[in-house]
């Protein structure tokens, strides 16, 4: 048994290595030859996270298609969604062109309400990686049939209607709200971590009404447990294409969830640039297709100005929404 | 309907030698992790991940099961021996067993741990298969009030874990539940004791609260006493149960199974309440003198616990695999894992990928009897290590602690916590303060909390919701007659008996 314990042992301190070794990798080189070092991929999230699968799904397709071919060590610094780690990124790695990580909508709401001083702005954005629109869910057999009902209800009688959504998910239902004429700081929103707990609370009775990403609720929405009643923006979600969107019942809200990479503050050029080359390259196989396809991600590769202007379009609609919850 | 047809189909590819292999690999491995005090099922888990990304997704998925399951047996090792649980819902396992090995009986306790687990895990496996249907209609009707209820009931368990005096078990209590309260406030996300650091606004994990207030002061207390060599009486070590002990853990084996496959059923509780349920009910219906045992080392006490854990691990697949609803934080990863694999737990799961879930289901029937079979003669093997000299042991057990703490965040952070907290623990062991309470107490504190505001924004802040609900008014009766026909039954025995017998009876009631 010791042998075993020892080989055990063995494989975990060598597992953590992996995960957590190296120490200070400095700068790998310059414009000409960039890059000629590892590139340090930092994960705000514990293995097995949104942010986690993202990273390491990004790293096997840029390795396995031979885009990249310096080591892309991941490493996982969970804590506060990540703003544990984007609080490092700013603080120690400023300038550095070998640190990269993965973001969200996380970081905006984060910022709006408070629990982190830094936002986008204060790193690197290089690409955006994917989309997710929110869905607004009902028990099948539920007295709500469309959304319309859903926030005349809010607006007359807020307290009588309790709205399930993680507390990163509320904006969106309270821009909603005001878009149909109601106080947003008025909503009974009940917290719930993920849409497993959701699933239970709507199945129980607990709550009328829900609103997640649109894949969260996915299984029982498709196994006719719960209903989807809108999706919130502009196109319908192809694993949905009954739903119809909030643009179509004539709400202007069209805020998703994102998932992108960047760098610390004041990262170099070319270092930026090449990434988004290789991010470009990597979203464009077949690997990263399937994954996409696997883990119900849309897809949609964003730099530069279009990339800025979703960034900024995005942060006022989450400004917005919590200064309209919070004024009450 | 064909549900025992569609098993044996799937006991069928589970018994290939690839899936066998891995089988093993699983268990072998969830073992190691559950003996490692630190290191529990979910670290083993999310370390293995990416190892398991290139794997077909069976095999990833039996590896996976397997290290759940399989760190269920190997926690209670320590926990026994060292009075160091390897994982959390090991934890009131300490309490008799290792007091059984202080006795010489390390073998019957280890054996009966083991036993327990094998049937635990195969019972849950059973109910998982035939029962699932019903189970997910009963494990839906629970909402936020129920669970209140039920976390209340369990709170009051916390009495039973008490030994010695009540004031200094309820001290401990409140500091369990002071850990319990730091982080973010769960439903507005307002800091709480966190004194601004970021680190700590995630909350302390229940792992390292665990490790912190077990192991350290355990491995502090050896290490402070200097002895060179291990205790004559725990070196000579009975090997093996006897008729005796098979007999007395028979009924903990069939209570522990329900007790656990219910926790583990209802999303939330888990097997760490499981096995604290399964303890307190077999002290409370315990007679006369094994009453006094507990806490001296009744083999109750461990075979109902590790009975319990193990069957909620099978329960709480259950959920998880019906609807997509994961009960724990382990299952929440298992779950991540299917959906990486591009399955989709779900009422469609069994529909769409029918033939790969009842192989994992199948697998796990499997794996139960091979640790069955890996721990039977691991027993005397595992009584040896008694006779290591408590320097390399206990030193031992701080490193792989030290270790753990790190893994479950990567940081510095949880290492200094880690020792905060364990000298703590250790100043609070040295004058007799019981630490099992101050554990139960953190876990139970946030699923309370949670549970009770959600129950009462859910009701709009009307508190009658407790009442008004069926479900909800049936469990409190449950509780209210649980907790008062034993006093009404003692105190009418306590009329027909002499009055002579004043003093033992404030030893029995402590």
């Amino acid at each position: 048994m010791k042998k075993i314990a020892f080989a055990a042992l063995c494989l975990f301190v060598g597992l953590a290595a992996t995960g957590c070794g190296g120490g200070n990798a400095s700068a790998t080189g310059s414009e000409r030859n960039y890059p000629n070092g590892p590139i340090k991929m930092t994960v705000g999230g514990a293995p097995g996270s949104g942010f986690d699968l993202a990273m390491r799904t990004l790293t096997e397709v840029l390795g396995k298609n031979d885009i990249v071919d310096v080591p892309t060590p991941i490493d996982n610094r969970p804590g506060a969604d990540g703003s544990l780690w984007a609080s490092q990124m700013i603080d120690k790695y400023s300038g550095a062109d070998d640190r990269l990580s993965v973001t969200s909508l996380v970081m905006m709401t984060n910022h709006a309400r408070g629990k982190s001083e830094f936002n986008y702005d204060d790193v690197t954005m290089i690409a955006q990686l994917m989309t997710e629109n929110f869905a607004v869910v009902a028990k099948a057999d539920s007295v709500y049939r469309d959304l319309p009902s859903v926030l005349d209800a809010v607006v007359s009688d807020p307290a009588s209607i309790p709205v399930g959504a993680a507390s990163d998910d509320q904006m969106p239902f309270a821009l909603l709200v005001e878009a149909a004429g109601g106080d947003a700081s008025k909503i009974n929103f009940v917290a719930y971590e993920g849409g497993g707990e959701q699933t239970a609370a709507l199945l129980s009775g607990d709550i009328d009404v829900a609103i997640a990403g649109s894949s969260e609720l996915l299984p029982l929405i498709t196994s006719g447990e719960l209903s989807a009643l809108a999706v919130v923006g502009e196109e319908r979600y192809e694993k949905l294409s009954d739903v119809p969107t909030t643009k179509e019942l004539g709400y202007d809200v069209t805020i998703a969830n994102w998932r992108g990479i960047y760098g610390p503050p004041n990262m170099p050029d070319y270092a930026v640039k090449y990434w988004q080359d290789a991010i470009k390259k990597a979203v464009e196989t077949k690997d990263w297709r399937d994954a996409a396809e696997r883990n119900q991600w849309v897809t949609s590769y964003r730099t530069g100005d279009d990339f800025d202007a979703f960034l900024k379009d995005t942060n006022q609609q989450v400004t917005d929404a919590f200064t309209k919850i919070e004024k009450g | 309907m064909d549900a025992f047809g569609s098993l044996i189909a799937g006991l069928g590819s589970a018994l290939t030698p690839t899936n066998l292999m891995f089988v093993f690999l699983g268990v072998l491995i969830g073992t190691i992790v559950g003996v490692l005090p630190g290191l529990g099922p979910i670290t083993a888990i999310a370390l293995l991940i990416p190892l398991t990304f290139g794997l077909e997704p069976t095999s990833g998925l039996i590896l996976l099961s397997g290290v759940y399951y399989g760190a269920m047996y190997g926690g209670s090792i320590t926990s026994i021996l060292i009075r160091t649980p390897g994982e959390v819902a090991s934890a009131v396992t300490a309490l008799d067993g290792h007091q059984m090995a202080k006795q010489g009986h390390a073998g019957p306790a280890l054996a009966t741990a083991a036993v327990g687990s094998f049937i635990g895990g195969t019972i849950a496996v059973i109910g998982l298969v035939f029962l699932s249907p019903v189970l997910v209609t009963v494990a839906t009707s629970f909402g936020a009030s129920e669970y209140t209820i039920l976390l209340i009931g369990a709170l009051a368990l916390t009495t039973s874990l008490m030994s010695g005096s009540r004031l200094k078990a309820g001290i401990s209590v409140l500091i369990g539940m002071s850990f319990g309260v730091v982080g973010l406030d769960p439903q507005n996300g307002v800091e709480r004791w966190t004194g601004g650091a970021i680190e700590l606004s995630d909350g302390i994990d229940i792992a390292l609260v665990a490790m912190a207030l077990f192991a350290v002061p355990e491995a502090l207390r050896h290490l402070a006493l200097g002895d060179r060599q291990p205790s004559p009486t725990m070196r000579v070590q009975r090997a093996w149960m006897n008729k005796e002990d098979l007999r007395r853990s028979a009924g903990p084996y069939a209570r522990g199974s329900l007790v656990g496959f219910t926790a583990g059923v209802l999303p939330g509780l888990g097997p760490t309440l499981g096995s604290f349920a399964s303890y307190s009910l077999e002290r409370s219906i315990a007679r006369g003198e094994r009453r006094k045992l507990f806490g001296k080392g009744a083999i109750e006490g461990v075979a109902g616990p590790e009975t319990a854990n193990n069957a909620a691990v099978g329960g709480a697949m259950v959920p998880m695999l019906a609807l997509a609803i994961p009960g724990s934080a382990t299952t929440a990863l298992l779950l991540f894992v299917y959906q990486m694999y591009g399955l989709q737990p779900g009422p469609q799961l069994f529909v769409n990928d029918g033939p790969l879930v009842w192989t994992i289901v199948a697998s796990m029937l499997v794996g139960n009897a091979m640790l069955l079979a890996l721990n039977m003669p691991m027993v005397r093997i595992f009584v040896t290590m008694l006779k290591v000299p408590p320097p390399l042991l206990y030193g031992g057990v701080l490193a792989f602690v030290m270790l753990g703490a790190y893994a479950l965040t990567f940081s510095f952070y949880s290492l200094l916590l880690l020792v905060a907290i364990g000298l703590l623990g250790y100043v609070m062991h040295e004058n007799n303060f019981p630490l099992t309470p101050a554990i139960l107490a953190a876990v139970l504190l946030p699923m309370l909390e949670l549970n009770l505001r959600r129950a009462l924004l859910v009701s709009g802040g009307d508190w009658t919701t407790f009442i008004s609900r069926p479900l909800s008014l049936i469990l409190i009766i449950i509780i209210a007659l649980g907790t008062t026909v034993p006093f009404i039954v003692k105190a009418i025995r306590s009329r027909y008996q002499t009055a002579a017998a004043e003093p033992t009876k404030i030893d029995t009631l402590r």
